[in-house]
């Protein structure tokens, strides 16, 4: 792998990097479109390179079952399984084998679960995490780590990290025992719960493998904590991960609706990458994102409108001209109508990471959060998480907005567009 | 303008085998749409081919004549298209397009109240919606189409029925025809209007329908109409559609079908394009061409095929390698188990050679390429983009997956695929006929030998596809699970329906 830094915001922690993995460039910030079942929501690989993406993951747990290994080796990987010729993600299995899986337990050999092919008791060790990944073959593999719950309090939490650590040891030994170092870029995933000592005790510990990992996750968040607990966790593993790594949220945002926000405050703390469900999926339920907001394309007020979606957006559905009530027609009902979504949802969110890549490279990233936010939130207001996190890399979001104009709100500042009734 | 040229070389009395080409030039921009003919059209749900994104229609090059049935958008007032036009609606290209409006579905079947004399019960998302002529007329110069297909009275009430309701169906049906043409109402006549060859399953009736088409016009209407002189006059070519036409009368043999067909043909031009909805299979296609002579089908079991996760796998003539061979499937259901491990693309002949009349299928599933020109997101760090586009073709293996874990591309490929294998049967048609029709007679015999009519791989996707739509979801594999050691324990359950 090939990590170079091309630029680095002179005010917040966000750099632009260029990653050159095993199937070719990827410029950070990004985000990672997830295809799980090895498809892209209703799109093929083709379509997909269309839009602009480099780099999408796919789900260890989801395509072990199906097709599973045997049929991913006699393919040859994932990559020409899909079809798919750009960089590829997986995650370790683990994430869902706790949130999917009935029963999970976990050993120090690995994570004890009831088969979904038998309900027999199945082992899923770091090592067999790893083969398992090396039959899909994608570019960045993830290091099985002992997931708690972001809620979970106690010496449990501990215990995980410690765990999460030793098991890194593993896997980087098993990794490197089928010498796939030079064409798989083995990912740390940093633990620690809520517990800012605990990140950094975990950080450290990491930073000690880092001869042997390509990159670091951030894990263990998102799953219901507060916002401004999760800032504040992703920030301190930002501040002390080594610079000459590239640095992955895992599974930011899994809450609907806040993804946008999250991954934009992310990218300010030193973020590199992020994956995430909502654009694919909320596009299937009729849902478009936009700079200005979300338009919920089923409402009744859609039905007539003739704009697109959005007016300067290169994606096949706006610049084909699609409109507002053509989609209002289709959505929900005809597939056509989830992949005309699809593909502007995830174009929108290649766009705002553009956006964001150009404005770093430029000097100008302050000024395109201030303006990003303004155009998101400025009717309903600026959620308060972002106003402090980016004030805590040196942004201050209400800047030349006259004090008697200022909103800022609580809460995790979802956004959504509601009926009028 | 739509014009139709039989060639002269095959152009038979009346009946029989003809190849033929319909032109479109669109006056604002001088585009000429051409269509060889017999060939292919496609018809729309809810205005989108089913399963193509528009970057998809577009790549699937085999579309040239598209069916839009108008009913989906009675939903609200003003109807969409009435708006917006078809085209800039629901992007077509106008230089490759030709957009045919209906009011409703020829292939929806459903029970529906009957019609009246004034008006047409059509059916959309929010029930039954009534469209008298008029409307009609006005949605369709607001609409924009480049052809029509005129209002009928078709029953779709159980059979039989009675004279006097066929004769009330014939009037009306020659009612709202001429109300079509009219211009005194103000709007301009539309042109290139399609009629649906009424009468149902009444040969009496038929013929009854065809002659009032040809009849000199009454002096009133002479007026209304003019410079018409008779009704057929002012249509492009007719259509008829198969599905109400089965559903109104039991037929025993394609004989009976093609039967009624003659006679509303038999005293009509035999100068005028023919369209065909609602084909039950190519088998089917094969004879309306060679005893008939029907230029257009809609091939909707290209469409089921892709719905149901059928990759279609047939060729006209029947290549040498399949020559001795007997009931053949038409195609690959890919739910089968069998495909999990099969890379192969959809079409690929065993032997290792692949002869000169059988070459790779030109489809963006079996024959992709990546875009050239891609979006970039951040113009000043450019990525020295690729710009080569060779892609692999898609396999049975990776569809099998798709379908299992209910992926929409799944359908989207199988759609581009089975368009193309349909548009290249009919290429096959037309070359075969080109040779001469002693010849055309003898594929036939062939094909329907080699293949299996019944379709039989159709019925089985069919139900693998609601089996999946069923199971899936979380703790799909447990469920499927308990039903395997359900069925482990009682082997013999096979009557068992299935509650859909």
């Amino acid at each position: 792998m090939k990590f170079e830094i091309l630029a680095s915001c002179p005010t917040t922690r966000a750099r632009v990097a260029r990653m050159t993995l095993n199937h070719g460039p990827t410029l950070l910030p990004t985000f990672m479109p997830v295809a799980t079942q090895a498809a892209l929501k209703g799109l093929t690989p083709q379509q997909t390179e269309a839009l602009g993406v480099t780099l999408i993951l796919n789900n260890t747990y989801h395509l072990n079952l199906r097709p599973g290994i045997k049929i991913l080796d006699q393919a040859g990987g994932a990559h020409k399984f899909q079809g798919w010729r750009r960089n590829l993600l997986t995650d370790s299995g683990g994430f869902q084998l706790v949130s999917l899986s009935q029963f999970t337990q976990i050993t120090e050999e690995g994570a004890l679960f009831s088969s979904p092919y038998d309900g027999k008791p199945t082992m899923l060790t770091p090592e067999e995490s790893i083969a398992i990944q090396h039959s899909i073959g994608a570019d960045i593999i993830m290091q099985l780590d002992d997931v708690v719950s972001s809620l979970t309090t106690g010496p449990r939490v501990e215990e995980a990290m410690w765990r999460s650590i030793r098991w890194l040891d593993r896997c980087i030994k098993y990794h490197e025992s089928k010498g796939r170092q030079d064409t798989q870029e083995l990912f740390a995933i940093v633990q620690g719960g809520l517990d800012p000592k605990l990140r950094e005790i975990c950080v450290r510990e990491m930073i000690n493998r880092k001869e042997n990992v390509g990159g670091y996750a951030v894990g263990g968040l998102s799953g219901g904590e507060a916002k401004d607990v999760f800032w504040k966790m992703i920030s301190i593993c930002a501040e002390k991960l080594p610079v000459d790594r590239p640095r992955y949220a895992m599974g930011i945002g899994f809450a609907e609706g806040t993804k946008l926000l999250d991954l934009l405050v992310c990218v300010a703390l030193g973020i590199d990458m992020a994956d995430c469900v909502f654009p694919t999926r909320t596009a299937r339920f009729g849902v478009a994102l936009t700079f200005r907001g979300p338009l919920n394309l089923r409402l009744k007020h859609h039905t007539t409108s003739l704009d697109t979606i959005e007016e300067d957006c290169p994606c096949p559905t706006c610049s084909s001209g699609t409109s507002r009530a053509i989609l209002h027609h289709l959505v929900t009902v005809e597939t056509a109508g989830a992949h005309a979504l699809t593909q502007h949802n995830v174009v929108f969110q290649a766009r705002l990471m553009g956006g964001a890549r150009e404005a770093i490279f430029a000097g100008t990233f302050p000024a395109y959060l201030r303006s990003f936010f303004a155009n998101y939130f400025g009717e309903t207001g600026y959620p308060k998480w972002c106003v402090d996190a980016l004030r805590s890399v040196g942004v201050d979001l209400l800047e030349g907005i006259p004090p008697a104009e200022v909103k800022v709100v609580d809460g995790q500042g979802m956004k959504w567009e509601y009926s009028e009734s | 303008m739509l014009s139709f040229r039989p060639h002269t070389n095959t152009i038979p009395e009346v009946f029989g085998p003809r190849r033929g080409l319909i032109s479109f030039v669109r006056s604002e921009s001088n585009d000429c749409i051409k269509l060889e003919t017999p060939g292919l059209l496609v018809s729309t749900s809810r205005g989108v081919v089913p399963h193509l994104s528009r970057d998809n229609l577009r790549r699937t090059n085999v579309i040239r004549w598209i069916n839009v049935p108008f009913e989906s958008f009675l939903e609200r007032q003003p109807p969409l298209p009435t708006t917006l036009p078809l085209q800039p609606l629901l992007g077509f290209d106008p230089s490759r397009h030709i957009i045919a409006l209906s009011l409703r579905d020829p292939n929806d079947l459903r029970p529906i109240p009957p019609n009246g004399d004034g008006h047409v019960s059509a059916m959309c998302i929010r029930g039954v919606q009534r469209v008298s002529p008029s409307s009609y007329k006005t949605y369709v110069r607001d609409s924009k189409p480049d052809v029509v297909f005129a209002l009928t009275d078709t029953c779709l009430s159980a059979p039989p029925h009675s004279q006097k309701r066929m004769t009330k169906s014939i009037d009306r049906s020659c009612d709202w025809l001429r109300n079509l043409l009219s211009s005194s109402t103000g709007a301009e006549r539309s042109r290139n209007i399609f009629v649906n060859l009424a009468g149902g399953g009444s040969a009496g009736a038929r013929r009854a329908f065809a002659a009032r088409l040809v009849e000199p016009l009454e002096p009133k209407d002479l007026v209304d109409l003019h410079p018409l002189q008779s009704l057929d006059e002012g249509i492009s070519g007719y259509s008829s559609d198969l599905a109400s036409l089965r559903a109104s009368v039991l037929l025993s043999s394609h004989d009976e079908l093609s039967g009624l067909i003659k006679d509303s043909l038999g005293s009509l031009s035999n100068a005028k394009a023919r369209i065909a909805t609602g084909s039950r299979s190519p088998h089917e296609c094969l004879r309306l061409i060679r005893d008939v002579g029907f230029d257009l089908f809609d091939a909707q079991w290209a469409v089921n095929a892709a719905h149901w996760g059928v990759a279609l796998d047939f060729r006209f003539p029947v290549p040498s390698r399949l020559r001795d061979r007997e009931s053949l499937d038409i195609g690959h259901n890919l739910y089968s188990e069998g495909y999990a491990e099969d890379f192969r693309s959809f079409i690929h002949p065993t032997e290792d050679v692949i002869s000169l009349e059988e070459s790779r299928c030109r489809c963006s599933a079996c024959s992709p390429s990546f875009e050239s020109d891609i979006l970039n997101h951040s113009p000043s760090l450019d990525l020295s983009a690729s710009h080569d586009t060779t892609a692999q073709p898609f396999t049975r293996a990776y569809l099998h997956h798709l379908l299992q874990t209910h992926e929409m591309s799944a359908h989207a490929l199988l759609m581009m695929h089975n368009l193309t294998v349909a548009d290249d049967f009919f290429a096959g048609v037309r070359s075969v006929l080109e040779a001469g029709p002693g010849n055309f007679n003898d594929e036939i015999a062939l094909f329907e030998k080699v293949y299996d009519e019944s379709m039989m791989v159709m019925a089985t996707a069919k139900e693998a596809w609601g089996t999946v739509d069923k199971e899936r979801g979380k703790g799909r594999l447990a469920r499927e699970q308990q039903k395997a050691a359900k069925n482990d324990q009682q082997p013999v359950v096979q009557t068992e329906s299935t509650p859909q």
